[in-house]
């Protein structure tokens, strides 16, 4: 990944350059789907591998992401969402399937529960501090309050529902969706004139 | 917990979501341009943190998936029905997600009014018990589906000449079920046609959805022989917005109780 200032994702170009491939990869060209794996895979695989911290598993899911590109390309709607906001939405959703039906499986640890807290504010911070973090990014994260970023980092970050917010940090489920949802409304505002 | 349905929209758009809400607020999705508007919204504000938390996957990983695309077909564009549904919530692979058995808590003021709603159905159909009203029900469907004059009916509502047919898309993509529902808002009547549907247990039911503005109306319900249906059901006098099927208690539910396998909207 680079360095750049501007991140390209934001913009037009991103969204014109992603558009075009899928309309290539539409009539089924897999050169053009290489094209745009190359593209998506670090935003795919690091939203993967957040929620779902295992190597083999994010591999596996990573690829289901971008089969689920190619098998949808033709249903992809372009006023609904740019091309990367689309792969991210499946991508997270996902992530968020598998870890929830592992989940069913095998209820989570006790232990788990002061872990992954520690985790979460761990994610966040790496991302803040992170060099290739843009400016903008960084202030909107940074703009949050500590409890909105620890509930907004456990539910998108890392796929828990707002009611695993509220047991992993021992508040109320109300507070938990409050939390998360003022959060994500501060983002918004913060990020919202690029969009 | 009265809970306004448009204040789950940011929980939806990031996956937070408990199961039990999700297919309700779904339903209520397929109406709402605000929340679906602001979904969108918030999907593109994470969707900027992916440049942030980038990591790049193992070089073997390209070569992998390319293969497996090449061995992929894709789907056809052409999906008329649903396309107004939220498409990541149609992907959504419903195989993960438990079917609810146990209650759903009412989300919302709304949930109390859908519940009101069916409950004056259920005067209107005369038969104050639920279970009662259920039991009429399998007998309709089972009666119509087997009766001789079933066809006749059939071919009256399919040619009715307020009749409206819309082809749902099923939830799951991978599946090859198909479910139409033609309606005629002048004989307060449906026909409800498919194939490829799973087989229920004898505790359970198909269940037609109004869409409506705010939520999902319960209405009939039926069953499936050999995975096929086609059938006559009587339904509400009503204006709706689109469909939604799921599967169900017999006798049908108040609210959904779990995930909406077809829907469509009009
Ligand atoms: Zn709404």
């Amino acid at each position: 990944m680079s360095s750049r200032e501007q991140s390209p994702h934001a913009t037009a170009p991103d969204r014109d350059r992603l558009t075009s491939l899928l309309r290539r990869i539409v009539d089924g060209d897999q050169q053009a789907f290489a094209m745009l794996y190359d593209e998506l895979a670090p935003a795919v695989f690091g939203i993967v591998r957040n929620v779902l911290r295992d190597a083999a598993m994010s591999e596996e899911v990573t690829q289901e992401v971008f089969v689920d590109l190619w098998r949808q390309a033709k249903r992809y709607d372009p006023s609904k969402a740019s091309p990367r906001t689309w792969a991210c939405t499946i991508a997270h959703r996902k992530a968020v399937d598998r870890v929830r039906s592992e989940q069913a499986r095998r209820r989570r640890e006790d232990r788990d529960h002061q872990s992954s807290v520690m985790v979460a504010a761990d994610t966040v911070t790496e991302v803040i501090e992170r060099q290739e973090t843009r400016g903008e990014v960084r202030a909107a994260l940074a703009s949050l309050s500590p409890a909105q970023r620890e509930a907004v980092t456990l539910a998108y970050f890392e796929g828990r529902t707002y009611r695993d917010v509220a047991t992993l940090l021992s508040i109320p489920e109300g507070t938990a969706k409050t939390r998360i949802r003022d959060g994500l409304q501060k983002l918004r505002t913060r990020m919202g004139r690029e969009l | 917990m009265t809970t306004d349905l448009h204040q789950l929209a940011p929980l939806f758009a990031i996956d937070a979501l408990e199961a039990t809400e999700l297919t309700q607020f779904e339903l209520h999705l397929s109406t709402c341009v605000t929340c679906t508007a602001e979904v969108a919204e918030l999907r593109q504000v994470v969707a900027e943190f992916s440049d942030a938390t980038a990591s790049e996957p193992p070089a073997s990983l390209r070569a992998t998936v390319l293969s497996a695309i090449a061995r992929t077909p894709q789907l056809d564009a052409d999906r008329k029905a649903g396309s107004e549904l939220d498409r990541a919530s149609l992907d959504r692979d419903v195989s993960h997600t438990p079917l609810a058995s146990n209650v759903i808590e009412p989300v919302s003021g709304q949930v109390a009014s859908l519940a009101d709603a069916r409950n004056k159905r259920r005067r209107r159909l005369s038969a104050p018990l639920a279970a009662a009203a259920a039991v009429l029900m399998l007998v309709a469907v089972f009666g119509l589906s087997r009766g001789p004059g079933d066809t006749d009916v059939i071919s009256e509502v399919v040619s009715a000449p307020d009749a409206i047919v819309t082809e749902l898309a099923p939830a799951s993509a991978a599946g090859d079920a198909m479910l139409e529902i033609v309606w005629s808002a002048d004989r307060d009547q449906v026909v409800v046609r498919g194939s490829g549907l799973s087989e229920l247990t004898p505790e359970q039911e198909y269940q037609i959805w109004f869409l409506v503005d705010g939520g999902a109306i319960g209405s009939a319900t039926f069953v499936v022989e050999n995975g096929a249906v086609n059938t006559v059901l009587d339904v509400e006098d009503r204006d709706t917005g689109g469909w939604g099927i799921t599967i169900e208690p017999v006798g049908g539910s108040d609210v959904p109780t779990s995930p909406v396998i077809f829907s469509a909207s009009m």
